[in-house]
């Protein structure tokens, strides 16, 4: 595993909501993702969402992907930001508008490749929901409230099932999911 | 080749498995190469799905701080043409000056400041308690504060320690006129440790504005520390009121 660059404190920051590192984040780095985004067609809200849809990802793959930096954070977070805008004006049909290789060429190895990785694995992610999405209704409810309740006694109550069942039931949706996946 | 399949896997990672079929298990994951990806592939989806399903109350939390941070270093810079902005800004003076001898604000500070929307936490109420909160939010946004209240109290019963849910109700509850009320419950969250800490605060030195008590809110916004979010916000305030 690579080592983590001195600048992971940022992530650990969002995974506890540490309120003095998170504001930093957005006094440091907002500014040049709101001039790139507007100068880039978009408006002030464009940016604070990418900004914010960026940031969720990065907390997301720290906490249940134990994604850690090897580079430098804010290079890494505006690469991730542009990445998602350039998406996001492709979906517009949107042109961009700046030569974005300029810039870049100053972004060394490790950001490329932490941003390729948590490109990677959200596209994963998404492919595994739209899956999971074609299994049957109960095997998602089972899934889902498993996934997300810390009493599995409480979902199966919830779903009206024994707590046997439900526990056999979930593998079995699992097992289906991966079959699904696998195809 | 593995006898077990993806089914197994599954019961192996939930802690399903009886104590012979455990052993067994990890006896031939030592040396079935074939098993151990297969174990690292489930574990792999299990993640990716759980990074995609799961929305718990740390995770709404941590949106609804981005929120508020969004809206501290986005908002103030909207980019208007100039030509455009020169135009309105002649208007808007003499608006302004009709506005100056009226002075409305002072008749309404407290709606100018306790203005506020409830982030959505789920897009589908898939999980029990979310579905409340959902529509807590919905209803809250709407101004609809004695249905948000409601949907709130059913939150709180099942989640007495939600703490966006007894921020939110307590705002509820001075929108509604129950300022004592809502001031029990904004003081339990002022003195706990969430980042709902310091909005708690601004919210029960806007339910004194809303009796008109200058003096009790403008000690209430004093309590609030120059690196809390909305430091700014009752400063501003604090000095309208002198």
């Amino acid at each position: 595993m690579n080592k983590a660059h001195s600048d992971n404190r940022y992530l650990t920051a969002l995974l506890n909501n540490d309120q003095k590192i998170v504001k930093e984040i957005y006094a440091k780095f907002s500014g040049r993702i709101k001039r790139y985004v507007l100068n880039n067609s978009g408006s002030v809200e464009d940016a604070s969402d990418i900004f914010q849809e960026a940031l969720v990802d990065i907390y997301k793959q720290a906490k249940y992907k134990s994604f850690i930096l090897t580079c430098p954070f804010e290079p890494f977070l505006l690469l991730v930001c542009k990445r998602k805008w350039l998406n996001e004006l492709k979906k517009r049909s949107i042109l961009p508008v700046t030569n974005n290789e300029d810039d870049l060429l100053t972004i060394g190895e490790d950001v490329f490749a932490d941003a390729e990785l948590l490109e990677k694995q959200g596209e994963e992610a998404r492919l595994f929901e739209r899956m999971f999405e074609k299994l049957g209704e109960r095997c998602q409810e089972i899934i889902r409230e498993s996934l997300n309740s810390n009493s599995q006694e409480k979902v199966a109550e919830a779903l009206g099932v024994t707590y046997g069942y439900l526990r056999k039931k979930k593998s079995e949706c699992m097992a289906a999911l991966i079959k699904l996946i696998k195809q | 080749m593995s006898s077990f399949d993806f089914e197994d896997i599954a019961r192996f990672v939930e802690g399903d498995m009886t104590e012979q079929e455990r052993q067994q298990f990890s006896a031939q994951l030592e040396n079935d190469h074939e098993l151990a990806a297969k174990l690292r592939e489930y574990q792999h989806i299990d993640s990716s799905l759980r990074m995609k399903l799961v929305d718990d109350s740390r995770d709404q939390v941590f949106k609804a701080s981005l929120d508020t941070f969004g809206k501290e270093y986005f908002r103030n810079s909207r980019v208007i043409p100039l030509k455009r902005y020169i135009t309105w800004a002649a208007s808007i003076a003499a608006v302004f000056v009709v506005f100056l001898i009226w002075s409305p604000w002072k008749a309404n500070m407290y709606e100018q400041y306790a203005a506020t929307s409830m982030p959505a936490t789920a897009e589908r109420g898939e999980v029990s308690g979310q579905g409340e909160m959902q529509e807590a939010a919905t209803a809250f946004n709407r101004k609809d504060f004695n249905l948000a209240k409601s949907k709130l109290e059913t939150v709180l019963k099942s989640e007495p320690a939600n703490n966006m849910a007894k921020l939110y109700y307590g705002i509820s509850l001075i929108e509604t006129g129950q300022t004592v009320e809502a001031r029990k419950h904004l003081l339990q969250v002022f003195n706990g440790e969430s980042v709902f800490k310091y909005d708690a605060g601004f919210y029960i030195a806007l339910s004194y504005l809303k009796e008109k008590k200058e003096k009790e809110c403008a000690l209430w916004l004093k309590k609030i520390p120059a690196d809390a979010p909305n430091y700014e916000k009752a400063q501003e305030l604090f000095r309208k009121l002198k």
